[in-house]
């Protein structure tokens, strides 16, 4: 399994946002999240105050992860669909692809039937274009400047000392600028 | 895992905190997240067993603001540190795109450390991931009790590779923000020499 990297270009963020957007009108739901496994918020429509989108993603990622080593268990392929019901609020969310997952949060002005038939249309209208952002420079992918001895890795730069674009303090002033 | 969006242009990557079993990884997140203002804090999500100990993970985001011309967006991780949980700590580690192995400096835990060394090595290689190539920090925690190695062993034992090292009492925040702000930099520099465009 390669470590991949997701790569979105202006052409993939207009056409998810577009798709996103007729699947709020059509689902009726409150807010849709689009997110990778991983659990980083890649696109979102709707709206729902208060509710932190990115501790959200980041818990729906872990959620199906958990969930697929599960399907492994009980010797599944994988699950493709989640539902999780509240007094107030309920959750869906289901696989897009291979590596991404929408998730709905949506109340009692809509039902779950209605969500689940426009998340599967949705799902095959985002697949092609999120299938662009793969990138395969996994880990074990050679980086983009240490392929010869001219370029040496970043690792192999580090040791011998050579230096790095520095970056060091544009991330402090990052840093203290949030801390202050 | 980095997210890129040419578009918005925005970065989003994974920074994950392991170490053996109680070293010190969610007392890093805790002091991080206290010291954000009010008004600039989003939420902390911490999964935790009734004894506080971490059960699945925690998760701080970090809003950075804009470095080398794009929104900058780190999400901290930890790992449960505790010996059965290597399922989890495996599904955490996915896609992380840095790693922060945080050890505990006091003498008994010095075989603790290596298995959880070991464990993040052989974890990362059952996703295809390098402990030398992946950008990582050593953090040698708890500075402040008694009966704890050198830095010069906790060195020799420990950081193989010769990565960034710090020493660290969480707790009180010593070199916690040195950490941060290093791993930051590495896994930022990592990806601007990935996807230079």
């Amino acid at each position: 399994m390669t470590n991949l990297q997701f790569v979105i270009s202006e052409e993939v963020t207009v056409a998810v946002e577009r798709e996103m957007a007729l699947y709020i009108k059509a689902s009726r739901a409150k807010c849709a999240v689009l997110l990778s496994k991983n659990g980083h918020l890649i696109s979102q429509s709707g709206y729902v105050a208060d509710f932190s989108l990115q501790s959200i993603s980041a818990l729906i990622g872990g959620i199906f992860s958990s969930t697929q080593a599960l399907a492994r268990l009980v010797k599944e392929d994988k699950f493709k669909v989640m539902f999780q019901e509240g007094s107030k609020w309920n959750v869906y969310f289901c696989l897009v692809g291979e590596h991404f997952i929408l998730a709905t949060i949506f109340d009692k002005s809509t039902v779950v039937g209605m969500i689940r038939h426009a998340a599967a249309e949705t799902e095959k209208a985002l697949a092609p274009h999120l299938e662009k952002t793969l990138s395969d420079e996994g880990d074990n992918a050679p980086l983009a400047e240490e392929e010869t001895p001219e370029t040496p890795s970043i690792q192999a730069r580090e040791s011998q000392g050579i230096e790095l674009p520095d970056l060091n303090q544009e991330v402090e002033d990052a840093l203290s600028k949030l801390f202050s | 895992m980095s997210l890129i969006n040419y578009s918005s242009k925005e970065i989003t990557c994974k920074i994950v905190y392991y170490g053996p079993g109680r070293c010190g990884k969610t007392s890093n997140l805790q002091y991080i997240y206290a010291k954000i203002p009010d008004e600039k804090r989003s939420s902390m999500v911490s999964l935790a067993t009734e004894k506080d100990r971490t059960l699945f993970f925690d998760f701080l985001p970090l809003e950075l603001g804009t470095i080398a011309g794009y929104k900058t967006r780190v999400q901290l991780y930890t790992v449960p540190g505790q010996v059965f949980y290597n399922s989890t700590r495996k599904l955490v580690l996915q896609g992380s795109d840095g790693v922060v192995f945080v050890a505990d400096s006091q003498i008994d835990q010095w075989q603790e450390n290596q298995d959880s060394l070991q464990n993040l090595r052989d974890n990362l290689a059952g996703l295809g991931m390098d402990l030398y190539k992946i950008p990582m920090v050593m953090q040698y925690n708890k500075r402040d009790l008694p009966n704890i190695m050198s830095v010069a062993d906790l060195n020799t034992g420990l950081n193989f590779r010769r990565a960034h090292h710090f020493e660290a009492i969480a707790t009180t925040g010593v070199g916690v923000f040195d950490t941060l702000k290093t791993v930051s930099a590495l896994v930022l520099q990592s990806l601007s020499a990935k996807y230079k465009k």
